[in-house]
Parts: structure tokens; C-alpha cells; sequence
């Protein structure tokens, strides 16, 4: 098959991938423990006004003229109303979930930039003291309970230094960027020692391979060797780690946001779940499995961008 | 008599293991001459790959290795990294056994030509890219300009080996370190790549040292060869006259394993027994334990390499017995 025809087959795929999702969320929310409607009306609510709610709902109807109408529904961007805040979901959605696109793709910038040079020193210099050092750190940042760093962060150099703020989103790009600096940091940490790992081992791997002798036979400069040919095929493999770890990120945020109070998805999930409100849970749950799958789509493209093999 | 281009004296490489140093090539010589394609023929281990890679210093930093390699009056092994790099590729390249393995996966065919041209400069973009059409069309792949865009996957084994060697040749160096260049393709294809090799040698005058298993190949072109056993040379000379009158008793083991006629394309029959452990020193002669010839002195006298014909060098103390059967 051609490139291009592999990438149409790729995008094609996300069709059937959006409706598992979304049939996935539909039979989670009803097997949610609770009840939305008395969630709604509380525990005194009359026998009539709770039948009235149900059918109001929908609830009364069969589960596939439930389910059709949910679909139809996702599909118009139409979530229902929050049942704690008493607007849009979709509104309570577009407002807070920037602040997570933010500080989560701040954190893969970090984390990759943090990761990538480092690996490359750590693999070059391969059991000497630069590596260990770098591989001892690490392993510190991979063993840490993010809530922890977190805190850590927060106590030396918002409350101790005061160089960044305790917590917010600030205004403006600049002002975002400031506030979600150390929680995207935080975030960073175990994630960018997952990529360390990988892709040391990685460039150790293609260190060995004959390509690199035969390289090097060409009189090319060891700079030449290393970038052009060991690090771009040791990237291969983490890209797709970077792409897959998305999801684990995204987990990572709800505890980061809660502890720098970053008004986000993540503290928004948290929130609704203790209030039960189960329109704005299936919805975010509906966006943040359409951002993973996203996620894993752009992983596959660059694969296949940087990957001729891919394409066969 | 011209003076050698490369001179290889006295080559030594080890490799730290557990059990001691593993001498993979103990006190290697040899000499090529301009245009002069030179065999190096051995079982397999006996040091003929780590010798290739230790001209240029491809070995990686576990290999300690001590000698000389002359090149046009200097010591690549002591040479700085600069100028050793303008050496390799430009004056001396290398092709190895595996052509997959020998080509990045991730880059085209013109791209790893054309970096060769790049890192010895002289040509611009354009220039470069002419260049290597041609390289191509004189290693036998039509089309070039499409065949530049293709990936080595995109390739059969024997036109893999046709770029790489399009790739060596690249920079028009006047020596070529072939490392069993055919053992991994087809047969039919191998002799096409032997062909086109020799061919080329003599086209552009350029020398070449042919590692190979095959007795048969280095009949058919090689103008000397030298025998490897345990990391050392034993016997060297012109191929006729070592095929004709072997003086080392391994030599002589090698070609009587070979079926009759020197048929080409035939690999070796192993010579029962094992070939010795390099990680612990050897006192006598290393095929002692496997030699039809053997006397009392080659257990514990290491035979000297010493000219046994006009032009004929062996290490072995029953020279004069094993030439004379
Ligand atoms: N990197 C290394 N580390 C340790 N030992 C090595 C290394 N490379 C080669 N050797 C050892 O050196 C010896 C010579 O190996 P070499 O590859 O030169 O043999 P060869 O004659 O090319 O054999 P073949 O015909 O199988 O290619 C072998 O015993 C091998 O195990
Ligand atoms: S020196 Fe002795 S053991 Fe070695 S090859 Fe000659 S005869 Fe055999
Ligand atoms: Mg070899």
C-alpha cells in the first residue's frame, strides 16, 4: 500500500474508534453506582417529580433508543447541563479544559527536552560517571510519588523562593505559562525519566547495529554519526512511548492540578465525582478518550513520517 | 620491488573478558600493494573481520589494539581522529558481510551516497547528486535518479550490496577492505558481486583485500592470500604457488577439505577438531592439536614465520614435510 493510502486508512480508523468510545462511556455511566436522578433531586423528591425527571431524561426508554439519542446528542456537542453547577457541560468543559491542554503539553515539553539531551549524554558516556549521575537522578524522579515533587516544588520555590506562585492559571499567555510552570514540571519529572530510560537503551541499541561501523567507515564526523543516523533511529521507539504515555499524563494532571490548584479537567473530574454529577463525568470522560485516541493517531502519522519500513 | 600501500605490522587486538584477555588477532602482518587485490582467508573466528576493522580503528573502545598500520607513510593507528577520518572512505573504504545491516533503515539510498560525497567535500548539491546517479549506473542499478528516493528495504540483497558498494566507492578510495562481501546472498548473485568487484579493482585501479571462506574465490581472483588461524597470519603468499605447494600444514588441511579442482563457490569442510581458546595463552604452534604433522617442538616452540619460497612466507615447523606431499 502507498504512504498516502496508509494515512487515509489511519484517519479512517478514528470513525469506529470514536463510537467504542462513546459506547464505552454510555454503558459506564449507567453502571455508575447511584442514581442520577435522585443525585438531582435529593432524597425527598416526590414519587411524580422523579418520574417526571426520568422521562424527561429519557430514561424511561429502552436502552438503544437511549443509547441513539446520546450518540445524536455527542454529535451536536450537546452534554446535557451540569447537575453541580447548573450550566452547559459544554461551556463548563470549554472553559476548564485549556488549562489542561496547557499544562500537559507543557509538561511533554519538558520532559522531552529534559529527557532527549540527556539520554543522548547518558548513552554516549555509557557506565561512566556522567551516566550514573544521570541515571541516579532519574531513577530519584521515576521513584517519587508525583503528589510529593509536587508539594516539594510548591514548598522550596513558590512559598520558600517565591519565584513562581502557589497556584492559579494567571492571565494571558505568558501568565499561563508562569503559573503552570512548576506543575507542569511536576508532571514532567517521572515521565521525562520514563523517556531517559527508553531512549538510552535505545541509542545503546543502535550503537551496536553495523549501519553505525559503516557509517563511520564513510569518514562521516561523530557528529554526523550520532544525529543522522543513532538518534534518529533510536527515536523511532520513543515516539511511540511519548504518544502512549498521554493517557498516563492526563491521569497525572487530575493530582497535579489539585495541588497547585490549577482550575483544569483534572480538579473538574475530581469535583464532579464527588458530587455525582454524572453529565459533566461522561462527557469528560467522552473528551479526554477522544484526546488519547488523537494522541495515538498523531503517533502513528509521525511513525510513519519518520519510519520508511512503516510503509511497506 | 614498489613500495607497499598499506603495511599491516604486527597487529595485536584483545578483548577484555572474564576469563582474560581474548587475543583475537595476535601479531598480525601483511602487506597490499597499489591495485593488488590480496585474500585473507580463515575459519571462522580466526580474527580476518577484527583485522579489517582494526585498520581504520572501527573497533569500539573494549578493543585494545597495538601495532602499526602504514598507510602512505603514516601510522593509522596513530593517527589523530581528523585526519584518520579524512582517510576512511576518502582513501581506504570498507564494505561488510550483511547489506541490510550495512545500510540505515531510515535514510534513502541517495542520502547515504551522497553524505559520503558530502564529508569530503568538493562537490555542491548538485554535483553531488550527478554523482551519485553515476556511482550507481557503474555498479550495475539502472534508473538511478528513481533508485536515489528508495529505501534499503526497497531493495533486493544483491542490490543492497550494489550500493554499498556504490556507497565505498563513492569517494573513489584506492584501497577497499571487503569483509566476505558475498557470503549472504544468493549464489547466482554472488558471483555477479564478485565480478563486479574485481572488475571495478582493475577499472579504477584500485587495491582490495577480499575476505572470504572460499577457497575457490581467492583462486579466481585474488594475486596473493594470506591464511589466518587463531588471530595469526600462517601462511602467505602468491595464490598459485600456495595452492600449489602449501608449506603449512593448516594451509594444506584447508585445501584437501576442498573438492577437487578448485571448484569455485564451495565453502570449506571443517578440519575436524576445534580451532584453540584465545582467551589463554597458546606456547607452541595453535594447530598442534589438530595437525597431521605435528613433532614434538610445536607444543612447545612457537614456529617462526619465516620464507619458505621466493615471495612465500609460513610458521610452521613442518614446512619442509608439508611441501613436499
Ligand atoms: N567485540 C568483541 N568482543 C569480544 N570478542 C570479540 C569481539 N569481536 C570479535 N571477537 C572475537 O574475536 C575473534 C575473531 O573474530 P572475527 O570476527 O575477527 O572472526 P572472523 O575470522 O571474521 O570470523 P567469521 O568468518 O565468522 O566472520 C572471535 O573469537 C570473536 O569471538
Ligand atoms: S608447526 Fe607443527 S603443529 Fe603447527 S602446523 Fe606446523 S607441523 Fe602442525
Ligand atoms: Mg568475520
Amino acid at each position: 500500500m502507498s504512504r498516502a493510502g496508509l494515512v487515509a486508512a489511519r484517519l479512517l480508523q478514528i470513525v469506529p474508534t470514536f463510537l467504542a468510545i462513546g459506547a464505552v462511556v454510555f454503558v459506564l455511566a449507567r453502571l455508575l453506582p447511584g442514581d442520577p436522578v435522585s443525585a438531582m433531586l435529593g432524597d425527598r423528591a416526590t414519587e411524580e417529580a422523579v418520574t417526571r425527571l426520568r422521562a424527561q431524561l429519557g430514561l424511561d426508554q429502552p436502552l438503544w433508543t437511549q443509547f441513539l439519542l446520546f450518540a445524536g446528542r455527542m454529535l451536536h456537542g450537546d452534554f446535557g447541563t451540569s447537575i453541580a453547577l447548573r450550566v452547559p457541560v459544554t461551556a463548563v468543559i470549554a472553559e476548564r479544559l485549556p488549562a489542561t491542554l496547557v499544562l500537559t503539553a507543557l509538561a511533554t515539553v519538558l520532559a522531552v527536552g529534559l529527557a532527549v539531551p540527556l539520554a543522548f549524554v547518558a548513552a554516549t558516556q555509557a557506565g561512566r560517571w556522567p551516566d550514573t549521575l544521570i541515571r541516579a537522578a532519574f531513577q530519584v524522579g521515576l521513584s517519587s510519588p508525583i503528589f510529593y515533587v509536587g508539594l516539594l516544588l510548591l514548598t522550596v520555590f513558590a512559598a520558600g523562593l517565591r519565584w513562581f506562585p502557589v497556584g492559579g492559571y494567571g492571565d494571558g499567555v505568558a501568565g499561563h505559562l508562569y503559573h503552570l510552570l512548576l506543575p507542569a514540571l511536576t508532571l514532567a519529572l517521572s515521565f521525562s525519566a520514563v523517556i531517559m530510560r527508553n531512549l538510552r537503551a535505545a541509542i545503546l541499541e543502535v550503537l551496536q547495529a553495523e549501519f553505525v561501523d559503516f557509517a563511520r567507515s564513510k569518514g562521516l564526523s561523530r557528529r554526523v554519526v550520532l544525529f543522522r543516523h543513532v538518534l534518529r533511529n533510536a527515536l523511532l521507539s520513543t515516539v511511540t512511548l511519548v504518544g502512549l504515555q498521554v493517557g498516563t499524563l492526563l491521569g497525572g494532571a487530575v493530582i497535579t492540578e489539585s495541588v497547585f490548584a490549577v482550575p483544569g479537567v483534572g480538579r473538574l473530574m475530581v469535583d464532579s465525582i464527588f458530587a455525582r454529577d454524572y453529565p459533566v463525568i461522561q462527557a469528560l470522560t467522552l473528551v479526554l478518550a477522544v484526546i488519547v485516541s488523537l494522541a495515538f493517531l498523531v503517533t502513528d502519522l509521525v511513525q510513519m513520517w519518520l519510519d520508511p519500513r512503516v510503509a511497506r | 620491488m614498489t613500495a607497499a600501500l598499506l603495511r599491516v605490522e604486527d597487529l595485536r587486538v584483545g578483548f577484555a573478558a572474564p576469563g582474560g584477555t581474548v587475543r583475537a588477532v595476535d601479531g598480525v602482518s601483511f602487506a597490499v600493494d597499489a591495485g593488488e587485490i590480496v585474500g585473507l582467508v580463515g575459519e571462522s573466528g580466526s580474527g580476518k573481520s577484527v583485522t579489517l576493522r582494526a585498520i581504520t580503528r572501527l573497533l569500539r573502545r573494549t578493543a585494545t589494539v597495538s601495532g602499526r598500520a602504514e598507510w602512505r607513510g603514516r601510522d593509522l593507528l596513530a593517527l589523530p581522529e581528523r585526519a584518520l577520518r579524512a582517510v576512511r572512505g576518502r582513501e581506504i573504504a570498507t564494505i561488510f558481510q550483511e547489506p541490510m545491516a550495512a545500510l540505515n533503515p531510515v535514510l534513502t539510498i541517495g542520502e547515504q551516497i551522497e553524505e559520503s560525497l558530502a564529508a569530503h567535500g568538493g562537490l555542491d548539491r548538485r554535483a553531488r547528486r550527478a554523482r551519485a546517479v553515476e556511482l550507481l549506473g557503474l555498479v550495475g542499478i539502472a534508473s538511478g535518479a528513481q533508485r536515489l528516493r528508495s529505501y534499503p528495504h526497497e531493495f533486493s540483497g544483491g542490490m543492497r550490496q550494489r550500493a554499498t558498494i556504490a556507497i565505498a566507492l563513492a569517494a573513489q578510495p584506492m584501497l577497499l577492505l571487503a569483509d566476505e562481501p558475498t557470503t549472504a546472498l544468493d549464489v547466482t548473485i554472488q558471483d555477479q558481486i564478485l565480478k563486479l568487484l574485481t572488475r571495478l579493482s582493475a577499472e579504477l585501479g584500485m587495491a582490495m583485500v577480499l575476505v572470504t571462506h572460499d577457497l575457490g574465490v581467492v583462486a579466481e581472483t585474488c594475486a596473493r592470500v594470506c591464511v589466518m588461524y587463531a588471530g595469526r597470519v600462517v601462511e602467505a603468499g602468491p595464490v598459485g604457488t600456495v595452492f600449489a605447494r602449501p608449506r603449512h600444514a593448516y594451509t594444506a588441511a584447508l585445501l584437501r577439505s576442498m573438492p577437487q579442482g578448485g571448484a569455485a563457490r564451495q565453502p570449506l569442510v571443517p578440519i575436524p577438531g576445534q580451532p584453540p581458546r584465545l582467551d589463554q595463552a597458546i606456547p607452541g604452534c595453535p594447530f598442534a592439536p589438530r595437525c597431521g604433522f605435528v613433532e614434538a617442538r610445536c607444543w612447545t616452540d612457537a614456529p617462526p614465520f619465516s620464507q619458505v619460497a621466493p615471495a612465500q612466507w609460513a610458521a610452521c615447523w613442518a614446512a619442509e614435510r608439508v611441501g613436499a606431499c
